[in-house]
């Protein structure tokens, strides 16, 4: 990359940073409120596009390491815990729950890994209903207290910006390490990964650790959002949700999931303020999405991206975007030669 | 010469099916045994058996001098034997240089690393490798795109990474049309040459076998029926009844 065209991409970066640092000043309250859903919502789903995107295992147990993050933190807040210590115990606690779900899970793929996350998810969620005592059952968690400092809507909105920030960076650095590279050989080929060395279930067992705790922190954010947390968190609809931002984000790009979430939140918003309807115009969008952009709207949304920073390149030069869970894209049609 | 593989008396079943039965072998470091013999004779079960992809009913497997059986795909690729599947197995949506280095990353056990990149020394070795393999044209092609011949280089190259002291090949030009087959050949027996790497090869091609192995063995219903030099094999009157009858007529 030349220096100009390097100074341009930092600048880019910058500007946007800028633009989203500086949003408190221009949105109103509630436009506020959904952007600060949007980050969790997107933090959620980049969290299981570590699982179900680089990692190809399907899951629709992902709601339960939210809701375990955020109950984790709301339960230690409340119970007097500094909230640093709450923040941090949050993602752990997450992870200990990813790992004991990629433990069970991983011995099997395909359909019965996606029916042992639901049931091992929804397990977790009747825990959280039933235990009254603890969690406050269907009444919910309520009264949680973040600090002062957090109050103030524009500031949590900074904090949670820069959390889920440096958690996408972090994110997208795993996916790139020798980790990532791993964790996409086993979802391409287990047979050729284990021939290479590569411990399979072990790998993927850390991919449910990693996502677990991301989904921890979104969940903790969550929490003090809401002053209150319930079960509903943890339930398996809300990890359709994450799920179907995946999907239509695009599962094999590491940024799919959070244009998937982006899209779908806004989607959402938009549809909500016109009508009552919400679900049919939702879901009638997902159709459309799923007809036109069958491998997500990351791919062409990557190759607009790419004609607009790289004019000068030619078509074939152009970034591959590779078909989702192994299958080839329409353009990439296993046997030709290119 | 040292022996590279040993097998002694190993038997996999399947239920009431003897896949391979009491099958005895030894293999010589820096040398390439060929595995002959018909469809179903148990040759690439005993390929899953010495890569620990199927546990052997009986019997027991040594790699230089060390027992392998019984230990899972992973631990015995990182005792050094590595395979190639007969139904291609790849990274079909990484690059050729991705793919590779997955096998760099996981002979220097850093697939645990989460943090850091793949570095100068591992693309290095990468680079070696493709050029081995001269691939390194095609390093930045996606691995779907390219053709068989090609593709089958790439899950050479994989295996290679793995830095193999033992190189099992499951019928490394099945599926390649007649022209494209030499060129695979000789680069496998390039490569052979050039690292010294023991070489067990699974072909139904018999020519191919007779122009690169030092030893062939003969595998039928699961038993080995002869072993030896090839020009032995190829006067092995049993040998000819069971599997080259044909060559008997050309």
């Amino acid at each position: 990359m030349n220096p100009n065209r390097r100074a341009l991409h930092r600048g880019a970066y910058l500007l946007g940073i800028a633009v989203l640092v500086g949003l408190p000043w221009v949105l109103s309250t509630r436009d506020l409120h959904f952007a600060i859903e949007l980050l969790i919502a997107g933090l959620f789903a980049m969290s299981l596009g570590m699982i179900m995107g680089q990692g190809g295992m399907v899951s629709l147990g992902h709601a339960a390491f939210f809701s375990i993050g955020g109950y984790t933190a709301g339960l230690l807040l409340k119970a007097g815990v500094d909230f640093s210590l709450a923040m941090t115990a949050a993602p752990l606690a997450a992870a200990a729950a990813g790992w004991l779900m990629g433990f069970l899970a991983v011995r099997r793929s395909h359909a019965y890994l996606l029916m042992l996350t639901f049931a091992l998810g929804q397990l977790v969620y009747s825990v959280f209903f039933s235990w009254r005592s603890l969690t406050g059952g269907d009444d919910g968690l309520i009264g949680i207290r973040p600090p002062g400092w957090l109050i103030p809507l524009e500031n949590f909105y900074w904090f949670s910006l820069a959390l889920t920030g440096v958690s996408i960076f972090v994110l997208f650095r795993i996916f790139q390490s020798p980790f990532g590279y791993s964790l996409r050989a086993v979802r391409d080929s287990p047979n050729r990964a284990i021939a290479s060395g590569i411990p399979v279930r072990r790998q993927q067992i850390m991919a449910f650790v990693i996502g677990a705790f991301f989904a921890g922190i979104a969940g903790a954010l969550f929490a003090f959002f809401n002053r209150a947390f319930f079960p509903g968190s943890a339930h398996w609809l809300h990890s359709a949700d994450a799920f179907v931002a995946v999907i239509v984000g695009g599962p094999m790009l590491s940024f799919g999931p959070l244009v998937g979430a982006v899209i779908l939140e806004f989607l959402s918003e938009f549809i909500s303020r016109y009508t009552v309807y919400r679900f049919l115009f939702l879901g009638a969008a997902m159709i459309f999405i799923a007809l036109v952009a069958p491998y997500g709207v990351g791919p062409p949304f990557m190759r607009l991206i790419a004609r607009i920073w790289q004019p000068a390149k030619t078509a074939s030069e152009e970034p591959q975007v590779p078909a989702p869970l192994g299958r080839p894209s329409p353009e990439h049609k296993e046997g030709e030669a290119a | 010469m040292s022996l590279a593989l040993q097998i002694e008396r190993v038997s996999k079943s399947f239920g009431g099916l003897m896949a391979v039965h009491d099958v005895t072998l030894e293999v010589e470091e820096g040398t390439v045994m060929g595995l002959i013999g018909p469809n179903g004779a148990g040759k690439t079960t005993l390929f899953n058996v010495i890569t620990g992809f199927h546990r052997p009913s009986s019997g027991r497997i040594a790699a230089h001098g060390e027992e392998i059986s019984g230990l899972s795909p992973d631990a015995i690729c990182r005792r050094g034997i590595c395979r190639t599947f007969q139904l291609l197995e790849v990274f079909p949506t990484m690059t050729v240089f991705d793919n590779v280095a997955v096998g760099v990353l996981a002979s220097q056990r850093r697939t645990f690393q989460v943090l850091g990149t793949i570095g100068e020394t591992s693309r290095r070795r990468v680079n070696q490798i493709l050029e081995m393999t001269r691939l390194q044209d095609r390093a930045e092609v996606p691995v779907a795109q390219l053709g068989l011949p090609e593709r089958k280089k790439v899950e050479l190259a994989v295996a290679l990474a793995a830095n193999p002291r033992i190189l099992l090949l499951d019928e490394p030009v099945a599926g390649m049309a007649v022209g494209e087959k030499p060129a695979l050949i000789e680069l496998i027996r390039t490569i052979q040459e050039q690292t010294g790497v023991t070489t067990v090869l699974i072909e139904h091609d018999v020519d191919v076998i007779w122009g690169i192995a030092d030893q062939v063995a003969v595998l039928h219903y699961g038993q080995i029926i002869a072993q030896g030099t090839p020009q032995q094999i190829r006067a092995d009157e049993r040998v000819r009844d069971v599997y080259l009858g044909q060559e008997r007529h050309a």
